[in-house]
């Protein structure tokens, strides 16, 4: 299938999905104020992908900025590669990343660890 | 009679310590402006970034929930309004949002509100968790989002305007040398 792309500016995140290398990023800023449009294409790609049973994926999560909207968003995702990680014999580990100093983005993915069922590892960001 | 003149504005503006002020409807464009002018003035710094988050989260509610509506050409349909004021001293920031609220909404946002105001750091960071998992329109995930990236609670205020609606004004403040 397709890698899915997209370049980010001001408020919207980069995402770079690779179903060739199962890398899954999104670095940068999240504040589109109609986030369910936005993120629709996005869902709808994951579903796809996540009909194929057993990858091993990675999601590096490098993001510099989210609104609350947004933060539901990526609630979801989560929810989704839960749901691969528990049920369809997959593995997915998140990499968490932030900036050195940033402590309230470091809280923020340790608050997504304990609202769903899959492994963060958290790296400063370089 | 307040003095409107470019020059009367500016003092008041300055006597007020206003660095940024916007009525109407909040664009994603006039949020961007807002950030790159918080970056501008202190870059890398996670206090202006939380300044910043807590203008989104009140643009994002004067959008979905005030009374004013008025159609936006950019975003193709109709969007709330309101009025968003930063204003900066040596020792905080108080940003404050205001807009036109619904009669019949104002006992749940006064219950939204007084509920928050009532938690701790940690009971705010299990309240958020919980919230975000309500549907959108229920929960208070950009309330608690602003209390908890300030520090303080809600200041608020609603004056009752006539037999539709209420004015609902916020202020958040959040301090220069607040733990990181």
């Amino acid at each position: 299938m397709e890698n899915f792309t997209i370049n980010g500016k001001l408020f919207i995140p980069s995402v770079n999905f690779n179903a060739e290398t199962h890398l899954l990023e999104i670095g940068g800023e999240s504040y589109h104020e109609f986030t369910k449009e936005f993120y629709q294409p996005i869902m709808e790609w994951l579903k796809n992908y996540l009909a194929i049973p057993e990858n091993t994926i990675v999601f590096n999560f490098k993001m510099n900025y989210y609104n609350t909207s947004s933060s539901r968003r990526f609630l979801e995702i989560f929810d989704m590669l839960e749901d691969y990680h528990t049920n369809k014999n997959g593995h997915v580990t998140v990499n968490w990343y932030y900036q050195a100093g940033d402590l309230d983005m470091l809280e923020s993915g340790e608050e997504y660890a304990e609202d769903v069922g899959l492994p963060f590892n958290f790296f400063v960001m370089n | 009679m307040p003095d409107l003149t470019p020059y009367g504005f500016a003092k008041i503006i300055e006597e007020h310590n206003i660095v940024l002020a916007f009525q109407g409807m909040m664009t994603n464009d006039i949020l961007s402006v807002v950030a790159n002018n918080l970056q501008k003035k202190h870059p890398d710094d996670v206090m202006s970034k939380r300044v910043f988050s807590i203008v989104v989260e009140m643009a994002q509610n004067i959008n979905l929930y005030s009374s004013e509506v008025a159609y936006s050409e950019s975003d193709k349909r109709q969007v709330g309004q309101g009025t968003v004021v930063i204003s900066e001293t040596a020792d905080e920031h108080i940003i404050y949002s205001g807009n036109l609220v619904e009669n019949d909404k104002v006992p749940s946002l006064l219950e939204k509100c007084n509920r928050i105001n009532a938690l701790g750091p940690d009971q705010l960071r299990e309240y958020f968790i919980e919230q975000r998992r309500l549907p959108e329109d229920e929960d208070s995930v950009g309330l608690v989002e602003m209390v908890r990236k300030s520090g303080n609670p809600l200041v608020f205020d609603l004056e009752n305007i006539d037999s539709h609606n209420t004015f609902f004004t916020l202020a958040i403040s959040v301090n220069k040398k607040a733990k990181q």
